[in-house]
């Protein structure tokens, strides 16, 4: 009887220590996220990740804006997922700001996950952090290469 | 009666199917399933197998919790279609490594999702009903979907329409605790 309860129980006490394992790090940047918007991705200097994790069905956009000299001026996210993910992409926009795309491209999610002390059940929430990031990278980059390059590259 | 359950429980832990033959007469995995007569067979046999009643065979084997287990992988479509890429083809799409070695990035659904979100975040009490019943229309329409990739046996799609389907459920999860004001973020 007693196992058949606990069996019952088992899983508001699982849900409860989930929501109590959250690191105050991680609280704080879900309840006043930074850098929560968007910028018009038809721009030139702005560069769109668009990224979703399939497993938990979150998804993520990041956006930068970045200078001439390749320095990343701007950010900003939106994301729909979980505590976890919300506060990495939020975690992730302050990070990078200010930073070169060389730089910000060599973010790792393990710096992301260790800032805000995720547990493992919860680590791929940095890794789509770290995917949106290089996504949006990509997405400059690539807009770039046809705005220099133009009709001389066809 | 005892012996036979037994057996029927063993094989049962591997394949869920088979702990209801009446649904499933050709004790074949199949996406499509008549969710009554499933329930009905579920119910009659928590009957005979629940824990009061059956205290041995329970501790024995833990039949109730198997049938309960199973119930709940056949009923739901987005549990059901796991549970058959992972039988059929060896596919966990519930995993993220699943996805680490494969390209399945579909912006227009992402980008799909994040306006939903959007209208989610915007929306006052007389907006949720008509999200739902479109969300709902989604669920439906994808889970047809699913339907003819599993009788065309095209399991890489019909593990894309399960992402999909996780998306548009996660929606359902995010319009079934929406209360005005509140962030609008999934729990998992």
């Amino acid at each position: 009887m007693l196992s058949r309860q606990a069996f019952r129980t088992g899983k508001t006490v699982a849900s409860l220590l989930q929501t109590r394992s959250y690191h105050p790090k991680v609280i704080d940047h879900y309840q006043n996220p930074r850098n929560v918007g968007s910028f018009n991705k038809s721009l030139p200097n702005v560069g769109t990740g668009l990224v979703g994790a399939p497993a938990c069905g979150d998804v993520m956009r990041l956006q930068i804006k970045v200078s001439d000299d390749g320095v990343i001026e701007d950010v900003k996210f939106k994301t729909f997922g979980c505590g976890s993910a919300i506060a990495s992409s939020s975690y992730l926009t302050e990070l990078v700001r200010g930073m070169t795309l060389e730089e910000a491209g060599q973010v790792k999610n393990t710096a992301i996950a260790k800032e805000l002390s995720l547990p493992p059940v919860k680590l791929h929430c940095s890794m789509l952090a770290e995917d949106a990031i290089k996504s949006a990278i990509k997405d400059y980059r690539s807009k770039r290469a046809t705005t220099t390059l133009g009709p001389e590259a066809a | 009666m005892s012996f036979i359950f037994k057996r029927l429980i063993n094989t049962a832990t591997k394949d869920y199917f088979k702990v209801f033959p009446k649904t499933f007469p050709e004790q074949r995995p199949t996406f499509k399933v008549d969710l009554r007569k499933l329930r009905k067979e579920y119910r009659g046999l928590q009957a005979i197998n629940h824990p009061d009643l059956n205290q041995k065979l329970n501790q024995e084997e833990g039949a109730s919790s198997v049938i309960n287990h199973a119930y709940n992988t056949l009923k739901s479509p987005l549990n059901r279609s796991q549970y058959l890429l992972k039988l059929l083809k060896g596919y966990d799409v519930a995993e993220d490594e699943f996805f680490r070695t494969r390209q399945m990035a579909d912006k227009e659904l992402l980008m799909t999702i994040l306006e939903i979100h959007e209208e989610l975040e915007n929306a006052n009490e007389n907006d949720i009903e008509g999200l739902k019943q479109e969300n709902d229309a989604r669920i439906q329409e994808t889970v047809q979907e699913l339907e003819k990739l599993y009788e065309a046996e095209d399991y890489d799609a019909a593990a894309l329409g399960t992402i999909k389907l996780k998306y548009w459920v996660n929606i359902d999860t995010a319009l079934k605790n929406w209360e005005l004001g509140k962030p609008v973020e999934l729990t998992h």
